[in-house]
């Protein structure tokens, strides 16, 4: 269990950053730890809304709406997905 | 309305009758009921800087625009209204020539407070882009964005707009757009609104 756990995490880091980058067109090279809504171009809002979906998809979770609301940075996602069970 | 006026503007007159229908969101035709919500908008500080107002909008003056606005035929104008009755925004679709060749879409403001809650804008935009293409057969569609509309510029492009040159209003650099029929693809985008609706509806028993 002590050697699976950080790969988990690791994975769960990985599609993450793979939803983000699906989700908002982003270069496969972008550094994801500086993304903030509305900051970054293609952080709009309706990218913000595809992210939310791709969220919920990816890691089977249904977020509430303080969640989407409050989901403006990449570090916010680990948080709010932490809260879902969703180990990083 | 008018028996023998022109095809676009009979057309014009039929959609100022009914609403446009979404799937989170519906344009509803503006009416005097809309002006104090729309002025709150359009009086925001965000609202006022891009759509460059030089002064407040008042009541009176709203109550005249409207009166003005329902004398033409060659302009719509809608009350965006989300699905559980709450008055989100307004958006036009102006100039609608009579030759089909054109129209502009513009005079869009949203609650800020609310882009992250739902694809209001979107589908407002794309219902928009329906009733411009699909509904009154025109060949394109024309706006114009603030320079410094970032937000904006992005969605346009998402909708397939193309930048077809640039113009000063009062002092302020404003980038001109063009879509024309045959760009118009809005399955990708519509199908967010589709996945939303749907999401509302699994997390809140019914569409809000």
């Amino acid at each position: 269990m002590t050697v699976l756990a950080p790969v988990i995490t690791a994975n769960h880091v990985t599609r993450l950053q793979q939803v983000f980058t699906a989700a908002l067109e982003l270069a496969p090279d972008v550094d994801h730890s500086g993304l903030a809504y509305r900051e970054t171009p293609q952080w709009d809002s309706v990218a913000h809304l595809q992210l939310v979906i791709a969220l919920e998809a990816e890691f089977d979770v249904m977020l509430e709406t303080d969640d989407v609301l409050s989901l403006s940075t990449f570090g916010d996602a680990t948080t709010i997905l932490g809260r879902h069970g969703i180990a990083f | 309305m008018i028996a023998d006026a022109p095809t676009v503007a009979r057309a014009v007159c039929a959609l100022r009758r009914a609403p446009v229908r979404g799937h989170v969101i519906d344009l509803v035709p503006y009416r005097a009921a809309h002006h104090e919500r729309v002025i709150a908008l359009r009086n925001t500080e965000r609202a006022s800087y891009f759509l460059h107002q030089p002064a407040p909008l008042t009541r009176e003056g709203q109550a005249g625009w409207f009166a003005s606005y329902l004398n033409k035929t060659d302009d719509l104008q809608w009350a965006i209204v989300r699905k559980d009755g709450a008055v989100v925004g307004a958006t036009a679709l102006y100039g609608i020539a009579d030759d089909r060749s054109m129209a502009e879409k513009g005079r869009l403001v949203a609650d800020p407070l609310l882009s992250k809650q739902g694809p209001y804008v979107l589908e407002a935009e794309l219902l928009l882009l329906d009733v411009a293409f699909a509904r009154l057969d025109l060949r394109a569609v024309t706006t114009c964005v603030r320079d410094d509309n970032g937000v904006m510029q992005h969605i346009n492009a998402r909708l397939g707009f193309e930048r077809s040159g640039q113009h000063v209003i009062r002092g302020v650099e404003y980038f001109d757009y063009r879509l024309t029929a045959d760009r118009y693809a809005p399955e990708p985008l519509r199908a967010t609104a589709v996945a939303w609706a749907q999401r509302t509806s699994r997390t809140q028993g019914a569409p809000r």
